[in-house]
Formats: structure tokens, C-alpha cells, sequence
């Protein structure tokens, strides 16, 4: 049977089984296995796709042919949705409870990878559907206030996506991108040598704000990105490393279709701003914006989850920067920087799901000390935390690295400043949750806290691992994406990696770092031996320490950020959605007393009115 | 052999006087003869549907061997057969449920009333005379005034009164209209109409059609003439309700895009079509923006049905055979999912004593079949895919666009975001609030919710055959040459 | 490749003694500066060895030893990466600008991990400051060597070398002097000097991070902090001042910049952290944009 199909089918179906047979070991296994089936295919298809191959399913449904395809771009995403689902999977057999969330997990695998491997908008769109519907429900058990946001929004996206889809349809008459695509093409030569084309300049820029919309909000761009950090709080942990890992990408898959299919007739009618084609720009510093935001109040957050929430809509804002800086190196940078976050971030919200699981708390002033207690998730946690900070020789610093090659050399030196500016304040918020959750006291009721359970640490080791890996050989990564351009964006072999404006050799500085550290550990045993004491046995100035007495700053860490931006924190686009909701609502109240009023006789004052308008609507 | 088929209109009429007899010999038995004659109905209509299809030809039924125009006909085309089955079946459905919702004396009365709903509505579809839809419009409309207030409380009285005064002027302006376009063709046969209608005088085609159309509106409850529709939704006994929603409304629909499509070569055609897409726009917009703050499900599910008829109306006035195809695609899904709705909540009504929203809470666990029932429907309203609705949807908003109604869709799409929010907040209200004990759940009802679920799924995930029906459905809406072709005129001229 | 090795232990020799003894020059110039006699400037050199000398070292955990250690050798490794002169281009071709600045910046974390795991509030509160320090220099940091690489058109770090020895100093061009004030400002931030030395704040937090360690650890600390000195010194040189052709010239270079540092140091007071934040906002971050929009046109 055709691979595609396979990968589509296999997670929906698990979920189901998972769901109807709900009894504990089975479902378990039965959802590990139906996520594994996508990630054994795609490893399968690599060596084929690596070579230019392509896979292709067409299904007539209903009067429409679904197609999909799979090539090195979407390859490439679907890879990273595969090996996400299956961590994710594995995370769950230790966290999740029940058969619903099987069902929806899985089902939201499938929606991301119909998404990702469709090759024309009918299936683009029912799968996008299914996927949000069912992350929406995976949401909906734990917050409904969180999961209507979501929804909400998500769903004002789609819309749009479904009125510019038509829009589309109506002009060209197809669906399939490749159509859209050359009609679109013709189009823009169209407009640049004059000539009226199909799609005029209103239109166009209504397409591609409707797309903007819809695209932005499902990868979390500013000011879209409200649903984000109560989402992603607000569900079973391990499945957040599949929610804000995969379906954010699903967002950034989105603005590569645009690109691909619409980047030259935009760039014809929108023109230029200093330099750089207007509407790639402002998708940069949508990305910009979105780093630098999110990034702050990811720094000020209590809460666990929602510190590394706001995180992760920075990071898909550095990938949603290069793709706006537009060339093929800041493409690569960005498809990169997918990859790794999706690595990292997962990573991170499977330790977090492991806290949570092994604790039942989930605010920095309730953790402490934990690094002796759980030494395996700590040290993936470090390595995790290295990722997104951006420490080389690790996969976050590499793929970071792309980026800032590719917005300086572009040219956009306030983009690349908001790179440095987030990177900054990554280390800052990463550095806030080692020490509240692994150092310093331990709160008296974490003494009898243990280790991760064994699923949860595999996945946890997969991914670690392949961070360690991306990160000393970026070359795999970056020759696998120069196929998708055809032509060697960056050069080097697999531990190198050149840009041709720069050179960064991965091995070497793994290879220097470690000599770096024995030399200092060599130093280190040459001195005299060391004795071990209590945590509590340290300098107080001469204050007498006891046991109870508060040694470390867990609450408001950062609060000298938060009385400079004091002024800054009072904008928030969460109340202003929130404002706009209400106003609705307490609209359609009224609306709803004014027409139907229960009083017959208005009733009747309706039928006169209209028989009024019908017959006078000739004249 | 397809004469047969005026079964269809001759079986519930019978049936319907003889319920005072059934009711001598037994009172018990009024309800499953009610059960009985409703699953014979079903028959004779799956029959006349496959005949239909597998034919290609519409079914001709001469009212006392008279050809057309001096005869009424009936004619049963691809639309007609679909839908007088979706009528048949729901009653059956409905008539099975009645057993247990009904409760009040006087069944006998309820059963009457009942099997001319049924007729009524079906006869509207089958017709092929302009008359005779007025008359079997009454027939509807009077059997569901009375069926309004059957429960005999107060509310259910003032609902039918308000229905029964707006019914009433929309009947008349009907009758007035139908006058104006005899007067002016001099024929009531809508076949010859069609051919006719371009020679009408365009102030009088504008009247007529303008009364013609308002008087339909008013039970296909269109903005702003819907008024009376929440009222008697909730008021009416729970079958009932369903049945309102499942097909009393779309026949009155069907009646309104067949009149229209007939039409179309009368000079104010298009100004009509688009004063229609204003008000059919405005139903989604208002209809889902008062379901918003609803404390009552029924009442809730009323304003959602009222706005899903909307969308249906756009549908049909875009003019467009995409719109046409992509409209009775959804009348069929929404038959489907509201008559399951408005079971499910009936249901929760007789097990728990109202439909209030507080009823609803925890009520996964102590209803889950039910509960599930309601969600799948929910959600399947809401458009995700996986359900049927989705599809319908997609045709319409493609058909909108594909006809430069941008803003239309837009307008729909955002009415479509609210409807999201309301369902959602039962649907969470349901599972993850309240507490409760599991109870006992009636098997015949559980089965049959069980089954409409597995058809919204079924055409959720396969929808091609049902499409493949419905397009033919359409055209034989949309394409007026056929249907004047179809019907053996004798060709007397006005 | 034997060859480098040699180089590269080579100048880790150097640079740490040159480390100690530009420490030396700063306390040396500070107490001439308040009119005191001041140590001799081989003072740190002596204490460093004091204190691995020392008998006994307390230790709070694994990560407690490890944290000195990795900022050591993230120190070593920054160091690796500069092209200090024309003969020791070390491992500068595997690593450009944006590694080396990177780089710069990771001793910082091993010190952190250090100091959160002595469990020390003050250590807390220097973590915090630290990074909040961190935080906000960033901006004009980057936006400064933004404005550099935009001009050479290059990252690699060799390549801006042999720019400037042939169109002359950096500093020669008005965009990359605007670059370099903004520069030298960050930069005493970087080297923990005053106005920016809140993070460890003597007097006031006793030594921040590094309040729990003694003896060996100490050593380690004070050793990074030489190799730091020295590679921060030199990256100055390398990117503004022209690189050098061998290592007295360098030396020279380094002494300058040191002492302009040192001058800037003695004379102002500590900013605390949201004062600090809201000023390298404000008008560094400004010049910082015109350098780098001017270095773009």
C-alpha cells in the first residue's frame, strides 16, 4: 500500500483502537506503535527523497482529488512531525490517563502530517482542520477559557484560509498548488510588464493578509500569538512537545507555501522597502517583533509552563524571521532552526511533562534542589538548555548561527539585532529555570520525589541525543536542504558548515571545548582534595543559617526587568482579544432583544417591512 | 408500476382518518400504528427513490389520469425522491420517539396531527402545481400550528398563536401572489410556468414573485419573518421540534428555490436573488448571535437551526448550479444531524425533566450515549472534517466565492466562529462539569441515535455517493429545461 | 596539525600570564588612581597560586566543581578562535565572528550553573544581576558587531584583519566609530567593570556568583577571568584597533584598551540593574541602530 496513505492512516487509527479498547497497557502500546509506523516510513523514504525522489497518493473524495506528496520539503516536515509523535507518544504512555487523550493526539499526528504532505488545498485545508479541532479537544479537558482561545482564533484562521482558498479557486479554477502556482507566476510577469493581470493589487493584498492571518495564527506570530501560552499550559505536558513542536510548524509550513506559491506575485505588486521586498519584510519583522515580545514575558513568567510557552513562540519567531529575510540562506536558516527548536522544545516539555508527573507542581516557587532526585532528567534538561541558548557545539546554536548569517547578509542589521536581543533573553529565562527547579533548597514536601518513569526517558534520550548530534554535525542537516533548493546554499561537509560570508566547524569547537575542559580539569585535581557540605552551609555574613530559612529566590527572579518595562507590560493584545469578545457577546445579547422580543405584533411589523422592501426594491 | 408512488401522498392521508378508529378498538395502539405507518411511508419512499435513480426519470403521477396543465401532477424527480425519503425516515424516527416522549392526552389527536405533518410536507415536495403547494403548505402549516401547542402550557400556546398570525399573513400574501401570476399566465401548472414566465408584464412578475417568495419565507424561516420560529421550536412537544428542523423547514426552502429556479426568466429575477442572499446572510448572522447567551438547549438548538437554514437560503439564491448543489447537499446533512440534535435533547428532556442548561451538566456521565450524540452532532455542525457537514459547508463557501460573494462567505464564516463557541461551551458543560450517576438508556432510542451517528460519520469520511445523489438533486432544482421537458404539458395555452 | 597544537598550548600560556598581568595593571592603575601605592602587578599571579596551594576546599556538588571548570575551558575555547596575530591564527578559520562572540558569553553559564548550585542567596541575587546584565547589553553589543559585519561584508574574523590592514583602523570609518563607542560601553559590562558591575557588586553582594568559592575553585575563577580579559581585550583589537602583526604590538593594543576601560571604571559609580537596563536602551541601543544603518548604506 502506498506509503503516504500508511503514515496518514496508521496514527488515527491507533487513537481510535486506543480509545474504544481503553484498558491500560494496551492502549499504551497500541498508541506507541501507531506513532512509531510514521517515523519507521519516513526513515525508510529518506535515502529516496535525499536523491530527488518524489511519492505521490491522489484519493477522489466526494467530488475532489486529495493529493499529496512526498519530497524533500515536505519530507523534511514531516519528519520532524514523525519523530515528534512518536516521543510524544512515548511520553505519554507515562503521563496520559485515558483513552481520550490517545484518540486526540494521535488524530491531531495524522492532521499534521495531511498538512504537511498535501499538495493541494482541499486536503491542505480539511487537514488543518482535523488537526486543530483535535489539539483543540486535547486542550478542552483541562481549560475551557484556554481551549475557546484556541479555537476561537484558530478557527478565525482557517476561515480566512478557506475565503482566500476560494478566492483562489474562483480565479484559477484548481486547487493543486503546482496549478496555483504557474497562474500565479504568469500573473506576476503579468504585472510587471503592465499588463493587467487576473488578481488585481487589492486582491492580492487581501490574499495575502488573509493568509498572514491564518498562517500566523497557527505558528503563533505577534499579535496573533494570545492562544499560546495558555494552550500549551493548559494540556498533558508530553503532548505539548507535540502541539508546540509540530502544529506551530504547521504555521511556518504555511509561510513556505506562500513563498512557493504566491512570493513572486507578491513581490511584483507589493514592491520594495528599502532594499528588501515590502511584504517579505514584514513578515521579518512580524518574526522580530515576535522573538523580542514573547521573549520578555517569557523572562517574567511564575509558572513553569507558561515561561517555556512564551518561549516557544519566540522560537518559531526566528524561524518566521528567516523565512522573511527571504533569501535561500535565511530559508535554510529557518527550516534549520525548525528542526532544532522542534528538538529542543520537545525535549524541554518532556522534562517539564517529567516534573510535573513525579511533583504535581507546576510554579517555580514550589520546585528546588531536584538535580540530585532526578539526575537523568536534569542532565537532558541541561543539554536542553544549552540547545536554546544557543551554546555551541549543540543543534540551537547552529541553526542560529544560519540565521544570523543570512539577515546580516541581507542586509536587515535591526532584524539580526533582535536575534542577538532574544538570544539573550533565551539564556536568561533558561538560566531562571535551572536554578528554581534543580538548585538550591529543596522544599520540604519534593524529599521523596524519584526519577522519571522509563518511557518517558527514552524519549527524552532521543532526542537529546539527536541534538548532540545535529549540533556537532549540522552538515546532515544543511545537505539534506540543499536538495530542496537544487544547488549548495551552504557548503562544507557534514561537520562544517559554510555560508560563504562565514565558516563555523562544529568538531572543532566540540573538539577545543573538551580540551578546554580537561585542561581546567587537570588544573582542578591538581589542587587539594575537596569536602562535600550541606547546601545550607554557606556564607551568610555571619547570620546563623537553619534549615527552614529561605536561601534561594524563587518568586519575581527577574523583577528589576519588570519594574524597567513596567510601561511596556501595560499593552497586552490577551485583554484586548478578550475586551473584543465580550463586546461581541454583549452585542449579540442585545441583538437578539431587539429582534426577537417575543412581542407578536413586532413580529408582524417584520412581515410589513419586508413586504415594503420587496416591493419597492424594483424602483 | 410508478403510479404507485401517489402512495406517498394517499397512505398518510387514510391513515390519518382512520386514527379515530384504532383509537376505538385500543388506545395503546395509536402510537405504533403511528410507528407503522410511518415505516410503510419509509418503504414506499426508499422504493420511489431507487426507482428514480436507477431510472434517471422522474416519476409522473396524473391526478386522475388528467395530463398537466388541465390535471395537478406529481412530480417526483431526483430532489423529490431524496427528500420525501429524508421526510419518511425522520418521521419514522420521530413516531418512535413519540412513544416515549408523548405523554399528554389527546394522542389520538397527536397522531392525526402528526401524519398530516408528514403529508404536508411531502406533498409540498412531490407537487408539481403551484395550488396545489399552497395547499399542501396549509396543510403543513396548520397541522404544525396545532402541534405547536400541543403540550398546553401557556408557552406553547403563545407560540402557536404567533405562529399561527405570522403563518397566517404569509399564507395569504402567498395566495395573493399566486392569483397575480394566474391572472397573468393563466396557468397554476409550474411547468408551464417556467416556459411561460418570461412573457409576464415585469411590475406583475415582481409583485408576484415578491409576494410569492415573502409568503414562503415566512416558513422557511427567513430573517426577520423567522420570529415565531424559537418560540414554537421550544413550545412544541420534542418530535415535533426535530421535525420542524429536519424537514418542515427545508420543504418550505425547496418550495422557494423550486418557485425561484422556475422563474428565472421573469425580468426582476435577479434583484430578488440578491434582496434573498441580504436576508438569508442576515438569518446566520442573527440566528447564531442569539444562540449565544442561551440558558435553554432547545432554544439553543432552535436559533443554530434557524441560522443553518440561512446558510441553506444563501445557498440557493447565488443563482449558481454550485450553489444549488452545495445547498440541498446541506439541507440533506443538516436533516440528519438536527433530527439526531433535537432527539438527544428531547431525550435529556424526558429522562431528566427539562432542557435547561443546568440539566446538561456532567451529563457524560450520566447520559454517555446521549452525551456522545449530542457532541458528534455539536461538532459535526461546527464544519470539522471527519463529519458530514464539513463537506456542505466547504460547497457552499466555495459556491459563495466562485459567484464573487466574498464578503458573503466572510459574513458566514464569522457567524460560523460564534455557533463554535456556544457549541463548545455545552460540549465542555456535558463532560468536564457537574457529576452524576450513569442511567439507564433506552435501547430503541440509543440504537438510533447510534445509527445517525455512523451515517454523519459514514458521509464525514465517504462522501461521494451521497454527493454523487445530491448533484443530481440539484440540477434537477437548478436545470428549469429538464424539469419543463420531464412533464408531458398537453400544451394548452393561457 | 601538531604544529597548531604547539601554537595553541603556546599562546594559552601567554595569554593566562598576560591574563594575570593585565589584573595586575587594572588594581595597579586603581590604586594610583586614588592616589595609593597599589599591589605589584604580579599580585594576582600570587594569589592564584595561593590559592590552589591551599589544603582543603569545601565543595557543594558535582555541578558546584564543574561550573569553575567549564568557564575555564569556555574561556580557553573563545580564545582558540581569535586570529591574534599573523603567525598565531590558531583555530580562527573554523569559527567566525558570531561563534567567537558566542563564545565570549558562555563562561557566564558555567559560572552561573556554579553559583545556583551553592545554594547562596547572594550568589542568587549575582546570578540574577548577571544576567539581567546580560540581557540588556545584548542589544547594543549585537547591534554594534551587526554594524561591523555589514561593512566588511564578512564574518570571519581573519578576513576583518586583513580589511583593516589595508583600508586602515576600523575606526576610521564614521559608522564603525559610532560602533566602537557603543562597543566600548558594552564592553565594561563584559569585563564586569564599573558602571556595569553589578553583577558582582563588591561591598554590596560580597563577590555575587562567586561568594561560596575558595581555594582551587577560586584558582579556576580567577584564572578564567584572565584568559577572558585577555581574549576580551584582543577581540576588541581585532575587530576596531586593526588586529596586530605580532604579539608586542598586540600587547600594546590590549594596554590601551585596558586602560581606557580602567579610566571609565574608576570614575563612576554602579548603575543599578533597571537603571542599567533603561540606559544601554537608550542611547547606545540609538547609536547602535544609526551604526548599523549607517554601515548597511
Amino acid at each position: 500500500m502506498n506509503e503516504i496513505a500508511i503514515m496518514l492512516l496508521a496514527p488515527i487509527i491507533a487513537g481510535v483502537l486506543a480509545w474504544l479498547l481503553d484498558i491500560k497497557r494496551v492502549r499504551e502500546i497500541v498508541g506507541v506503535i501507531g506513532a512509531a509506523v510514521p517515523l519507521i516510513y519516513i526513515v525508510q523514504t529518506y535515502q529516496s527523497v535525499f536523491n530527488g525522489g518524489t511519492i505521490n497518493l491522489d484519493v477522489p473524495v466526494g467530488g475532489f482529488t486529495l493529493s499529496f506528496a512526498l519530497y524533500n520539503l515536505t519530507w523534511f516536515f514531516a519528519a520532524i512531525a514523525a519523530l515528534l509523535g512518536f516521543t510524544m507518544a512515548l511520553g505519554m504512555a507515562s503521563t496520559s490517563k485515558d483513552g481520550y487523550e490517545w484518540l486526540f493526539a494521535l488524530m491531531s499526528m495524522t492532521g499534521v502530517l495531511g498538512v504537511f504532505m498535501a499538495r493541494e488545498f482541499v486536503s491542505f485545508f480539511l487537514f488543518w482542520e482535523l488537526m486543530t479541532f483535535a489539539s483543540f479537544m486535547m486542550v478542552l479537558k483541562y481549560n475551557r477559557s484556554a481551549s475557546l482561545k484556541y479555537f476561537i482564533l484558530s478557527v478565525i484562521g482557517a476561515y480566512a484560509m478557506l475565503i482566500a482558498i476560494g478566492i483562489l479557486y474562483a480565479k484559477t479554477g484548481s486547487f493543486e498548488f503546482s496549478t496555483i502556482q504557474q497562474f500565479m507566476y504568469q500573473d506576476a510577469t503579468k504585472t510587471a510588464l503592465g499588463v493587467k493581470g487576473a488578481f488585481g493589487k487589492s486582491e492580492t493584498i487581501l490574499l495575502y493578509l488573509l493568509f498572514l492571518t491564518a498562517f500566523g495564527v497557527k505558528a503563533g506570530a505577534f499579535p496573533l500569538h494570545v492562544w499560546a501560552p495558555d494552550a500549551y499550559s493548559e494540556t498533558n505536558q508530553s503532548y505539548t512537545s507535540f502541539f508546540s513542536g509540530v502544529l506551530s510548524k504547521a504555521g511556518v509550513y504555511g509561510f513556505v507555501l506562500l513563498y512557493s506559491m504566491m512570493g513572486i506575485k507578491l513581490f511584483y505588486t507589493l514592491g520594495t522597502f528599502g532594499g528588501h521586498s515590502l511584504f517579505a519584510y514584514t513578515i521579518a519583522w512580524i518574526g522580530a517583533l515576535t522573538v523580542v515580545i514573547a521573549s520578555f514575558l517569557a523572562v517574567l513568567q511564575e509558572d513553569i509552563r507558561k515561561l517555556f510557552a512564551y518561549s516557544s513562540v519566540g522560537q518559531v519567531g526566528y524561524v518566521l524571521l528567516g523565512i522573511g529575510v527571504g533569501t535561500q540562506l535565511g530559508f535554510e536558516g529557518a527550516l534549520f532552526h525548525a528542526l532544532s527548536h522542534a528538538i529542543f522544545k520537545g525535549l524541554f516539555w518532556l522534562v517539564v511533562a517529567a516534573l510535573i508527573l513525579q511533583t504535581g507542581k507546576t510554579e517555580f516557587k514550589d520546585f528546588g534542589g531536584l538535580a540530585k532526585k532526578m539526575p537523568i532528567t536534569f542532565a537532558f534538561g541541561l543539554i536542553a538548555v544549552l540547545s536554546l541558548a544557543g551554546i555551541p557545539p549543540l543543534a540551537g546554536f547552529a541553526s542560529k548561527w544560519i540565521l544570523y548569517e543570512a539577515a546580516i547578509s541581507a542586509k536587515m542589521p535591526l532584524v539580526a539585532g533582535a536575534i542577538f536581543l532574544g538570544s539573550g533573553l533565551a539564556f536568561a529565562y533558561v538560566v531562571r529555570f535551572l536554578y528554581a527547579v534543580w538548585f538550591g533548597q529543596m522544599p520540604s514536601d519534593l524529599r521523596n520525589v524519584k526519577e522519571a518513569p522509563l518511557p518517558l526517558l527514552l524519549g527524552m534520550a532521543l532526542l537529546g541525543m539527536l541534538n548532540l548530534v545535529f549540533g556537532i554535525a549540522p552538515g546532515l542537516v544543511t545537505k539534506f536542504l540543499n536538495t530542496i533548493f537544487g544547488h549548495e546554499v551552504i557548503t562544507g561537509d557534514i561537520y562544517t558548515i559554510n555560508t560563504g560570508v562565514g565558516n563555523y566547524n562544529a568538531l572543532m569547537v566540540a573538539i577545543c571545548l573538551v580540551a578546554g575542559i580537561v585542561i581546567a580539569g587537570v588544573l582542578f585535581l591538581y589542587g587539594a582534595k575537596t569536602r562535600k557540605v550541606e547546601v545550607n552551609d554557606t556564607y551568610q555574613s555571619g547570620n546563623p543559617v537553619t534549615q527552614d530559612f529561605n536561601l534561594s529566590i524563587r518568586v519575581h527572579f527577574y523583577k528589576p526587568l519588570e519594574e524597567a518595562l513596567s510601561f511596556w507590560l501595560r499593552i497586552s493584545f490577551d485583554k484586548l482579544y478578550t475586551i473584543i469578545a465580550k463586546w461581541v457577546e454583549d452585542f449579540a445579547e442585545v441583538l437578539k432583544n431587539a429582534v426577537y422580543n417575543g412581542n407578536v405584533q413586532s413580529y408582524a411589523w417584520y412581515l410589513g417591512i419586508i413586504l415594503l422592501i420587496l416591493a419597492l426594491w424594483g424602483w | 408500476m410508478s403510479q404507485y408512488a401517489s402512495l406517498l401522498i394517499a397512505l398518510p392521508l387514510i391513515s390519518a382518518f382512520f386514527v379515530p378508529i384504532i383509537k376505538r378498538i385500543s388506545r395503546d395502539a395509536i402510537m405504533p400504528y403511528l410507528s407503522l405507518i410511518t415505516l410503510i411511508q419509509t418503504g414506499v419512499a426508499a422504493w420511489a427513490f431507487k426507482e428514480v435513480y436507477t431510472t434517471g426519470k422522474p416519476i409522473i403521477i396524473m391526478a386522475g389520469g388528467f395530463k398537466p396543465p388541465v390535471g395537478i401532477n406529481l412530480y417526483i424527480g431526483h430532489f423529490a425522491a431524496l427528500f420525501i425519503l429524508i421526510v419518511a425516515l425522520a418521521s419514522f424516527i420521530m413516531a418512535v420517539f413519540s412513544r416515549k416522549a408523548i405523554s399528554i392526552e389527546p394522542k389520538d389527536k397527536y397522531a392525526m396531527l402528526f401524519l398530516l405533518l408528514m403529508l404536508g410536507a411531502t406533498g409540498m415536495i412531490a407537487t408539481g402545481d403551484i395550488f396545489n403547494l399552497f395547499v399542501f403548505m396549509e396543510i403543513t402549516s396548520i397541522s404544525a400550528y396545532a402541534l405547536t401547542g400541543y403540550n398546553k402550557t401557556g408557552e406553547a400556546s403563545e407560540a402557536s398563536m404567533k405562529y399561527i398570525i405570522l403563518g397566517g399573513i404569509g399564507s395569504s400574501f402567498f395566495l395573493i401572489g399566486v392569483a397575480l401570476l394566474y391572472g397573468s399566465l393563466g396557468t397554476l401548472n409550474l411547468a408551464q410556468i417556467a416556459q411561460l414566465a418570461g412573457n409576464m408584464n415585469a411590475t406583475v412578475a415582481q409583485a408576484a414573485l415578491a409576494l410569492i417568495i415573502f409568503g414562503l419565507a415566512v416558513e422557511a424561516e427567513i430573517f426577520p419573518l423567522n420570529a415565531w420560529a424559537p418560540d414554537a421550536y421550544q413550545g412544541a412537544p420534542h418530535p415535533i421540534t426535530a421535525m420542524f428542523s429536519a424537514f418542515v423547514v427545508k420543504a418550505a426552502l425547496y418550495a422557494m428555490a423550486r418557485i425561484l429556479y422556475i422563474t428565472s426568466s421573469a425580468s426582476s429575477w435577479s434583484n430578488v436573488l440578491r434582496l434573498l442572499i441580504v436576508l438569508g446572510t442576515l438569518t446566520v448572522i442573527v440566528g447564531e448571535m442569539s444562540a449565544l447567551r442561551q440558558k435553554n438547549v432547545k432554544r439553543m438548538l432552535a436559533y443554530s437551526s434557524i441560522a443553518q437554514v440561512g446558510l441553506i437560503a444563501v445557498g440557493f439564491a447565488l443563482g449558481t448550479q454550485a450553489g444549488v448543489n452545495a445547498s440541498v447537499f446541506h439541507m440533506f446533512n443538516h436533516a440528519i444531524v438536527k433530527a439526531l440534535l433535537f432527539l438527544a435533547a428531547g431525550y435529556v428532556a424526558v429522562e431528566l425533566g427539562g432542557t435547561e442548561l443546568e440539566k446538561f451538566e456532567g451529563l457524560g456521565r450520566k447520559m454517555p450515549l446521549t452525551a456522545f450524540s449530542i457532541t458528534v452532532g455539536a461538532v459535526s455542525i461546527i464544519g470539522i472534517p471527519l463529519f458530514n457537514v464539513f463537506w456542505s459547508k466547504l460547497r457552499l463557501i466555495l459556491a459563495a466565492l466562485s459567484a464573487n460573494y466574498a464578503w458573503i462567505a466572510a459574513l458566514v464564516l464569522g457567524a460560523s466562529v460564534v455557533e463554535a463557541v456556544y457549541y463548545i461551551r455545552l460540549i465542555h458543560l456535558m463532560w468536564f462539569k457537574g457529576e452524576g450517576e450513569k442511567m439507564e438508556e433506552n435501547f430503541v432510542l440509543g440504537g438510533i441515535m447510534v445509527l445517525l451517528v455512523a451515517a454523519i460519520i459514514i458521509i464525514g469520511v465517504y462522501p461521494g455517493p451521497v454527493w454523487n445523489i445530491v448533484q443530481k438533486a440539484g440540477s434537477d432544482l437548478f436545470n428549469v429545461a429538464n424539469y419543463v421537458k420531464n412533464v408531458p404539458l398537453l400544451g394548452v395555452s393561457p | 596539525m601538531m604544529n597548531m597544537i604547539i601554537q595553541a598550548v603556546l599562546i594559552l600560556i601567554y595569554a593566562t600570564f598576560m591574563g594575570f598581568i593585565f589584573m595586575g595593571i587594572e588594581r595597579k592603575t586603581m590604586a594610583r588612581i586614588q592616589r595609593r601605592i597599589g599591589p605589584p602587578l604580579y599580585q594576582p599571579l600570587l594569589d592564584t597560586l595561593k590559592l590552589l596551594g591551599k589544603r582543603e576546599s569545601i565543595t557543594h556538588g558535582f555541578i558546584y566543581d564543574f561550573g569553575p571548570i567549564f568557564a575555564l575551558g569556555a574561556s580557553i575555547l573563545a580564545l582558540m578562535f581569535l586570529p591574534l596575530t599573523q603567525n598565531f591564527q590558531l583555530f580562527s578559520s573554523s569559527g567566525d565572528l558570531i561563534v567567537v562572540a558566542y563564545l565570549l558569553e558562555v563562561p557566564m553559564l558555567g559560572i552561573m550553573l556554579g553559583a545556583m548550585s551553592s545554594g547562596n542567596p547572594y550568589s542568587g541575587v549575582g546570578v540574577q544581576r548577571g544576567l539581567l546584565t546580560m540581557v540588556a547589553m545584548q542589544l547594543p553589543y549585537g547591534l554594534a558587531l551587526i554594524a561591523l559585519v555589514e561593512h566588511y561584508g564578512t564574518f570571519s574574523l581573519q578576513e576583518i584583519v586583513k580589511a583593516q590592514q589595508i583600508a586602515g583602523w576600523s575606526i576610521l570609518v564614521p559608522a564603525l566609530l559610532l560602533a566602537m563607542i557603543v562597543f566600548d560601553i558594552v564592553f565594561q559590562a563584559l569585563l564586569g567593570l564599573e558602571p556595569f558591575d553589578i553583577t558582582t557588586a563588591p561591598a554590596e553582594i560580597s563577590m555575587g556568583p562567586m561568594v561560596e568559592y575558595g581555594g582551587k575553585q577560586a584558582a579556576l575563577l580567577f584564572t578564567q577571568h584572565a584568559v577572558q580579559l585577555f581574549a576580551e581585550t584582543a577581540f576588541f583589537v581585532i575587530l576596531f584597533l586593526g588586529g596586530a602583526n605580532n604579539l608586542l604590538e598586540l600587547l600594546i593594543k590590549q594596554i590601551a584598551v585596558l586602560f581606557i576601560a580602567i579610566f571609565i571604571a574608576s570614575i563612576y559609580p554602579r548603575f543599578t540593574i533597571d537603571q542599567a537596563a533603561k540606559f544601554l536602551w537608550k542611547w547606545p541601543t540609538i547609536m547602535g541602530i544609526i551604526a548599523a544603518l549607517l554601515a548597511v548604506l
